[in-house]
């Protein structure tokens, strides 16, 4: 069974994530809503992070084999500006939409196995990831025309 | 209405007597008339040579009002016995404020030359700006410009600028600063309703059996609306009454429940509330079947809500929190409402929008006494959101509704992609920072002082100054804002000119012009007219995109613009208003006489395509998309939905161990512009002061009238201490002394909103406080109000210095020293 990495490699990319809003919010400190919304994603992150650990220790204990961790994507190297933040939100978007489907995984693993608590785990950390996907997306959309028409 | 002589008449002295003598009535009886009147010393009524029509415009109220005139200027007021508002009263602002309008105007055009501004003539000053602007429009396209105006304006000239920068301009960027006071009430009719809109009506404190006021200090904030409700208070069965505020107002003193919560735990309190009511089973399951939709979501998102835990985050006891629920429970009229308390704080949309869950789970609106009033703070804030002047399509359109934008287009005969639909309107705090980072390259600011209102001044104002962003200011006076613009344009101010503008319970009135503007001054419908043709707008057939330019066409063009919306003005005329004084929109061919209340029929706006919006996730603000809002099929019913309660952006630490919230007095408005220039007011209530409990001020060794610092993460404002009856651990500071930055208590705030609404945090801020040194004297503060000073004559003292609670501590409605908060 390769759940048990799975999982492994869920917990660590919660806490990317978590790393990843939370460069967000160092680089791009003028926009306030920003920094507010990522350092709250940041916080559940890292609470997903320990519920998926402690799940897995439980349940399904790391038995050797271990994945290739996700790497979040180039990131925060982008000015601090409308296109920087634009830039930099996209690269969000990528990396929280790639940790949403992993969750998607786990809850399918969950059916499989007819384990009603990882069902539900999983559940709540799709829908949990859906809500941070969509903010970012509708954040994005929000700054892409000012980025790119009347910056410069 | 007693004939009185002119030293007895009511209204001389609206200072000490701010509410005026006691008319009481009974449940269900008409609210008895009383006419305040003040004329200036040397002047008595039958001098008067002309008493012109209209309303008052230093709150959301809108009391109905004659303007005296002598010689072409203004010398009195008096209320308006037979306008539905106020029935003759008049409270301090609208008595006195008016003064302000004749000193320190400005009367020419300025211009910044070599870094100083200096006069010049209209040609140059227009000539400037539109330059300006066709050089940005060429090189970087519409979104290079953003208007921001004010809560003030008339619909007139709010729908002229509409049509400006939706149809001509076509920028997303344009907001009010309706956003700082009253964008939440507008958010939460949206998420609950569908549409913005308030249902309720005033008449409805005439026969309601219980009143809740959620962070609302209707005393000083709309004194007659107080003195309708202390009459029903001094009535006959009289209402109960709960108040929701961490001072003690004087709201707070008559209160059967007073709630002192901590400020910032709003959410938290109201979660429990609705778990009371379904816990106690007092909701009418009818009502809630029939009308709505998210029952069984709301219940299980306050299922874990009790008393007991929502006290331990608000500081009061859960036996009070359940005795406000039972009063809620039991009552079969009640009438709720909500102002800044709860709209200047993190989860704004999401508290108010529980206070509209509670009337829905009883089903108690849309009948006379039950109802709810989503407060506004300024006067024509309404006809902002209306107008589509702020950030919203005009008629409470829904930008995501592709044929209520084909709609649009249409009526201007313009292209719908020049709309800007593609993505939500730009709110003011974004504005700003486009503008800091210079990709709003002209910022056109309208009748409002963002140098003193905004959050975060020091930001706001090097915003302002610096190169990036060209910024013209249209005001009355040289205010902060004005005297960092690149441009400033004197305007006729309320009575120099003619409109029309909306109170907070839908009561149109028109404002007849009474006087002259100052020297060159002009309306800002007569700038921004002439900015549309220096700016060559054009429809898509060649035609000028404007198609008037005086008030009366304007409001044609806006009746137009509102048929078949919720605000249907169409059947609305400047004779109807002047002849008969305040009526309710909508007005059209099934109302003619206007519409007292609405949802009677408990049909509301939230149809798929008749609806301002599809919703929003009321903890990150992300729209809902319109499949996900089919799939709950609202089609007219109203939406009950909450989220978890969440800790305020910044909570009390060991460096800075106190609550900041800010908040109004009774005698000012605003940033003082107006009401500083009014000598009575400004008499009232001088200069800045900085309120704390009586254990906080005895542990920190301050005396009242000692000045004190009070620092935050991001400034600090000096001033004398007013030991109050605050609640401990709170500290308050009234935000309209911003014209020094030692005592602009927006120095202090954090830059934080509202994920839905939008609008900033003013009521949490963790600060620090320290004596700097002994004071000469009481603190400026006025005595009369929420910031009395804790006195040996108080009733309440001695419990209060018997028992001081630890900041921490619980605090009771007996025992302790809250006081409401109103806000802007
Ligand atoms: S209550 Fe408001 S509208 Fe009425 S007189 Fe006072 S300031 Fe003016």
């Amino acid at each position: 069974m390769r759940l048990p990495a799975h999982l492994a490699m869920l917990g660590d990319a919660e806490r990317s994530l978590a790393l990843t809003h939370r460069a967000v919010t160092s680089e791009h400190a003028a926009d306030a809503d920003v920094v507010l919304a990522c350092a709250r994603f940041a916080r559940q992150c890292d609470e997903r992070a320990q519920a998926v650990d402690a799940f897995a220790a439980e349940r399904y204990p790391l038995k050797g084999e271990t994945f290739n961790p996700l790497v979040a994507p180039d990131f925060g190297r982008a000015e601090g500006d409308s296109i920087g933040l634009l830039r930099d939100l996209a690269a969000l978007h990528q990396f929280a939409t790639r940790v949403q489907v992993t969750w998607e995984h786990v809850e399918q693993a969950g059916h499989g196995l007819h384990d009603r608590g990882l069902i539900a785990l999983a559940s709540r950390g799709f829908g949990d990831l859906d809500v941070q996907v969509k903010w970012v997306k509708h954040r994005m959309k929000n700054e892409a025309a000012q980025a790119l028409i009347a910056t410069g | 209405m007693t004939d009185l002589t002119a030293q007895e008449r009511p209204g001389r002295d609206r200072i000490t007597d701010i509410w005026g003598a006691r008319t009481p009535f009974a449940a269900g009886e008409a609210w008895p008339d009383r006419v305040d009147e003040y004329l200036i010393d040397g002047v008595e009524a039958d001098q008067v040579q002309n008493w012109v029509r209209g309303a008052c415009l230093l709150c959301s109220n809108g009391c109905g009002l004659e303007v005296a005139v002598i010689d072409g200027r203004m010398v009195g007021m008096r209320g308006r016995a037979d306008d539905r508002i106020n029935h003759g009263r008049l409270g301090p602002k609208g008595l006195y404020g008016w003064q302000g309008e004749q000193e320190g105007r400005l009367t020419r055009p300025l211009i910044r030359r070599d870094g100083r501004l200096v006069e010049t003539d209209w040609e140059t000053a227009m000539g400037a700006i539109v330059e300006r602007s066709k050089a940005l429009l060429e090189t970087k396209g519409p979104l290079s410009h953003g208007f921001y105006t004010s809560g003030q304006l008339t619909i007139e000239e709010y729908y002229t600028l509409c049509v400006i920068g939706k149809a001509g301009i076509g920028t997303p960027h344009m907001d009010g600063n309706t956003r700082l006071c009253t964008a939440t009430a507008s958010a939460a009719f949206q998420e609950t309703f569908g549409s913005d809109g308030q249902f309720s009506s005033y008449t409805d404190i005439d026969s309601c059996d219980a009143i809740f006021l959620f962070g609302h200090n209707v005393a000083e904030t709309q004194t007659v609306l107080w003195a309708r409700m202390l009459d029903r208070l001094d009535g006959p069965n009289p209402p109960q009454l709960v108040c929701v505020d961490p001072r003690r107002t004087r709201v707070a003193e008559r209160a059967t429940v007073h709630l002192p919560i901590r400020n910032g735990t709003n959410l938290a309190l109201m979660n429990a509330l609705v778990h009371e009511l379904i816990t106690l089973d007092a909701v009418d399951h009818d009502y809630v079947d029939a009308h709505t939709v998210g029952f069984d979501d709301l219940a299980r998102a306050t299922s874990d809500a009790t008393p007991e835990w929502a006290a331990e985050i608000c500081g009061v006891p859960a036996e009070d929190i359940r005795r406000a629920a039972h009063i809620f429970a039991s009552g079969e009229r009640v009438v709720s409402t909500c102002s800044m308390g709860f709209y200047q704080s993190h989860q704004a949309t999401a508290a108010s929008c529980q206070v509209n869950n509670l009337h829905l789970l009883r089903g108690m609106l849309g009948r006379p006494g039950a109802g709810v009033l989503q407060m506004n703070g300024q006067p024509s804030a309404e006809n902002n959101r209306e107008a589509g002047c702020g950030a919203a399509l005009p008629g409470f359109r829904n930008f995501e509704n592709a044929e209520h934008v084909r709609e649009l287009a249409a009526l201007w005969n313009v292209d719908p992609l020049v709309i800007p639909a593609w993505s939500p309107p730009t709110n003011a705090m974004t504005m700003f920072r486009y503008a800091e980072e210079g990709s709003i390259g002209l910022l056109w600011i309208a009748g409002t002082n963002p140098a003193v209102s905004m959050p975060n001044l020091a930001r706001i104002r090097s915003t302002l100054a610096g190169e990036q962003c060209f910024v013209v200011v249209s005001d009355g006076y040289l205010n902060e804002t004005a005297e960092l613009a690149d441009v400033v344009l004197p305007t006729a101010l309320w009575a120099e000119k003619t409109g029309t503008f909306t109170n907070v319970d839908r009561t149109v009135h028109l404002q007849e012009k009474a006087v002259d503007p100052p020297g060159e001054a002009r309306t800002d419908l007569e700038i921004w007219v002439d900015y549309a043709r220096r700016l060559g707008l054009k429809d898509k057939d060649g035609a000028p995109l404007l198609t008037w330019d005086t008030p009366e066409a304007a409001f044609e063009g806006w009746k137009a613009c509102s048929a078949g919306r919720p605000c249907d003005y169409s059947g609305l005329t400047y004779e109807m208003l002047h002849e008969r004084g305040g009526i309710q929109w909508p007005v059209n061919a099934e109302h003619p006489d206007g519409t007292e209340r609405l949802y009677t029929d408990a049909e509301f706006p939230t149809h798929p395509d008749y609806c301002e919006t599809y919703g929003h996730n009321l903890t990150t603000g992300t729209p809902v998309d319109r499949m996900t809002y089919l799939a709950d099929h609202p089609d007219g019913r109203a939406v009950l939905k909450t989220v978890p309660y969440e800790p305020a952006y910044e909570t009390p630490d060991e460096e800075y161990p106190f609550r900041l919230t800010t908040g109004r007095t009774v005698y000012h408005f605003h940033t003082r512009t107006k009401t500083k220039r009014a000598p009575q007011l400004q008499d009232a209530a001088p200069s800045a002061w900085i309120e704390l409990s009586e254990p906080d001020a005895l542990a920190l060794g301050i005396r009242e009238g000692d000045i004190v610092r009070v620092t935050s993460r991001r400034g600090h404002v000096d001033a004398p201490a007013r030991v109050s009856h605050i609640r401990q651990g709170v500290v308050f500071a009234p935000w309209h002394y911003g014209s020094d930055a030692e005592t602009a208590a927006n120095e202090l705030t954090v830059t934080a909103w509202d994920p839905v609404s939008k609008q900033p945090e003013f009521k949490v801020a963790a600060v620090a406080v320290q004596k700097l040194r002994d004071g000469d004297g009481p603190s400026p503060a006025p005595t009369i109000t929420a910031s009395a000073p804790v006195s040996k004559d108080d009733p309440w003292h001695g419990e209060t210095n018997a028992a001081p609670p630890p900041s921490d501590a619980i605090a009771s409605n007996s025992a302790d020293v809250g006081s409401a908060d109103g806000g802007r």
